[in-house]
């Protein structure tokens, strides 16, 4: 509903007179409830995840997300781009209106993870040159920490997917 | 040696990115967040599928194999 169409409708109010607000604190309160509880599912679902004795059932653990996430991803960027197509003001940033400093700062750091990933890759034995996979299997054979890890890839595939504001 | 030089250089690149990201939020500065940073990666349409490949990649390589 617009401000002018309430002005309308508001009974005995002067050209002045203030306009009620429109309060989004209910649907705010809906969004955080909503998003508490898919996270609560999320942390359960890692927990059944990270079962040892469920392994044998890992493809489909992992592949359900995956699938979930590539069909909400297509509905959501279908969405996302029909709205930047509809809107007019289109125009293009360099570094999407990003300080440069800060794109290359983050540059160089994915640089230099590649390249000592790439450098530990070639040596052997494994145990001497760890790589990110050896870390990462180390520390996640305790259900706890694999749990988390779980958590947290799930959370970044949901941040991957939501819709952009 | 070979090892601790190994991890301690992950370590090193690990402190970098928190690091960075604390800088970034301090308000008033030029750098930015690695949240803004993904957001202007998901603006162009082939960098989203290939961050969710690379997602998916990620989810399957640690977890499946």
């Amino acid at each position: 509903m617009s401000d002018s169409l309430l002005a309308d409708i508001e009974p005995n109010q002067g050209p002045s007179a203030p306009l009620p607000a429109v309060s989004t604190v209910p649907s705010r309160r809906r969004r955080r409830v909503a998003l508490a509880a898919l996270l609560l599912a999320a942390a359960g679902y890692s927990w059944l995840a990270s079962d040892f004795d469920l392994s044998r059932f890992a493809p489909l653990v992992v592949g359900v997300p995956m699938v979930f996430a590539a069909v909400a991803a297509l509905r959501s960027w279908i969405h996302h781009d029909r709205r930047r197509a509809a809107s007019r003001s289109r125009e293009r940033r360099r570094f999407g209106g990003l300080h440069h400093r800060g794109v290359l700062m983050w540059s160089v750091l994915a640089a230099l993870l590649i390249a000592w990933e790439l450098r530990e890759l070639t040596g052997s034995p494994r145990v001497d040159y760890p790589t990110v996979t050896s870390l990462v299997g180390t520390i996640t054979s305790f259900r706890p920490v694999y749990a988390l890890a779980f958590l947290a890839w799930l959370v970044v595939g949901y941040r991957l997917i939501e819709r952009q504001r | 040696m070979t090892a601790t030089i190994g991890v301690a250089v992950f370590a090193l690149i690990a402190v970098g990115v928190v690091g960075l990201e604390a800088v970034a939020r301090r308000s008033g500065h030029p750098h930015a967040t690695m949240t803004e940073v993904g957001r202007w990666l998901r603006s162009h349409r082939v960098m989203r599928w290939a961050l969710l490949i690379s997602w998916g990649f990620v989810g399957w390589h640690f977890f499946v194999q």
